[in-house]
């Protein structure tokens, strides 16, 4: 059996009718927005003011440790003084000069026949000799000693020989100029 | 009358009028609010890490420093001081000198200092000249025994001339002798503290030595009264 439906409503009240539940529909989202809006808007508040406390704990443990670090400045800088010197300490103590390893190579490379007059070592670590011997083979060891790089650790730059003589007395006499590297 | 017209505007035109409404609102929430709030939340939160770390570095600094024996820091430093003072220390050099050089075997016939060079802008210098009288077989030790010596001593110059006797052998050493004023910058709160290292450890050791192996003298000659008690006697 069929139904009958007759739709006897006026159009203007069916208009009427859908604009309220448009408008209905309308409101309802935009509450829901504001509310959402307000939402955001307290919870980021909330965490502004609880971010803010924290801050203001860490700034109070910032400055209890900065008057503990103020309290101790004296043992900071007796440490910071040390740390200095012993930077300078370091790189000096038990370092041989130039000169000392200059005075220190000749001595060692010197033949026992050979004796040394007068030796001198100048600021720049050059080295003048003037040594005596009874044969010429032991001063010519003594020169090539100097000039092997071998045996002098590789410390000599340059020898140069100044005099050489034979005395009455049958001594030989030299006199040499070494420039360290 | 006003009311009903606002009213019947209202009715009327609702539909646009709500959400242009909801739409300001929510954008006033968002300009004044929510916008500003959210940008300083995240500086904020920059800020409180470096406050965090800051604070974090400042406890470690502390609890550090609190660490160092205050006596065992005195005495590093004066051992410090020793080797490298902040001054010209002569006397104390010509102590130290004078046993280094009695070790060795040597005579001292003059000592004298010199005017002081600045090898860069750290280190400074005296000269010393010493005019010795001694073994020459033994000078080796000597000068080993200066470059040892618990003072920054180096040496300069050296002149040697043999006599007949070679056990009085005239030696002529140039010394240089370092001393740095102190640093005046002794740290700030905020600046991070040095660590004593291996090596630092190592070389404070090597000086502790080398001081011990030196014969202790008196600092200060023991005050004794000279002549007659009463001059009119």
């Amino acid at each position: 059996m069929q139904k009958l439906s007759i739709d006897l409503l006026p159009a203007e009240f069916k208009q009427a009718q859908s604009k309220r539940s448009k408008f209905y529909k309308i409101q309802s989202v935009g509450i829901a927005i504001i509310g959402i809006i307000a939402f955001l808007a307290s919870l980021i508040i909330a965490l502004r003011i609880l971010q803010s406390q924290k801050i203001l704990r860490l700034q109070n443990r910032a400055q209890e440790a900065e008057q503990k670090v103020s309290s101790l400045k004296t043992s900071q800088g007796y440490l910071l003084l040390l740390k200095n010197r012993l930077a300078t300490i370091n790189q000096y103590l038990g370092t041989s000069s130039k000169q000392a390893q200059m005075y220190n190579l000749v001595e060692k490379l010197l033949p026992p026949t050979v004796s040394i007059s007068t030796i001198s070592v100048s600021r720049n670590g050059e080295v003048s000799i003037l040594a005596t011997g009874n044969d010429g083979d032991s001063l010519d060891l003594f020169l090539n000693s100097l000039q092997s790089k071998d045996i002098n650790e590789d410390k000599i730059k340059e020898i140069s020989m100044e005099n050489l003589s034979r005395g009455r007395d049958n001594l030989y006499r030299l006199t040499i100029n070494i420039k360290p590297k | 009358m006003k009311k009903e017209e606002i009213l019947k505007f209202y009715l009327n035109y609702r539909l646009f009028l709500y959400p242009v409404v909801t739409a300001i609102s929510s954008l006033i929430l968002i300009v004044l609010v929510i916008y500003p709030q959210t940008m300083k939340l995240l500086s904020n939160q920059e800020a409180q890490q470096q406050i965090s770390q800051r604070s974090n570095f400042l406890e470690a600094k502390a609890l550090a420093l609190e660490n160092y024996n205050q006596d065992d820091l005195n005495s590093k430093v004066n051992l410090s001081l020793t080797a490298y003072p902040t001054d010209k220390d002569f006397a104390n050099v010509v102590g130290i000198l004078q046993n280094l050089i009695a070790q060795s075997g040597f005579n001292i016939t003059s000592l004298s200092f010199g005017g002081g060079s600045s090898k860069d802008t750290i280190v400074q210098s005296y000269n010393v000249k010493l005019d010795l009288v001694g073994p020459l077989k033994f000078f080796h030790i000597l000068l080993n025994n200066i470059e040892h010596s618990p003072r920054l001593i180096k040496v300069s110059g050296i002149e040697t001339s043999a006599g007949r006797d070679p056990n009085s052998t005239n030696v002529t050493v140039n010394l240089e002798v370092l001393y740095s004023a102190a640093i005046n910058n002794l740290g700030s709160i905020d600046s991070p503290l040095p660590e004593l290292s291996e090596k630092d450890q190592e070389v404070l050791a090597a000086l502790k030595s080398a001081v011990s192996s030196l014969p202790q003298t008196p600092a200060t000659a023991a005050a004794s009264p000279r002549g007659k008690l009463n001059p009119f006697e």
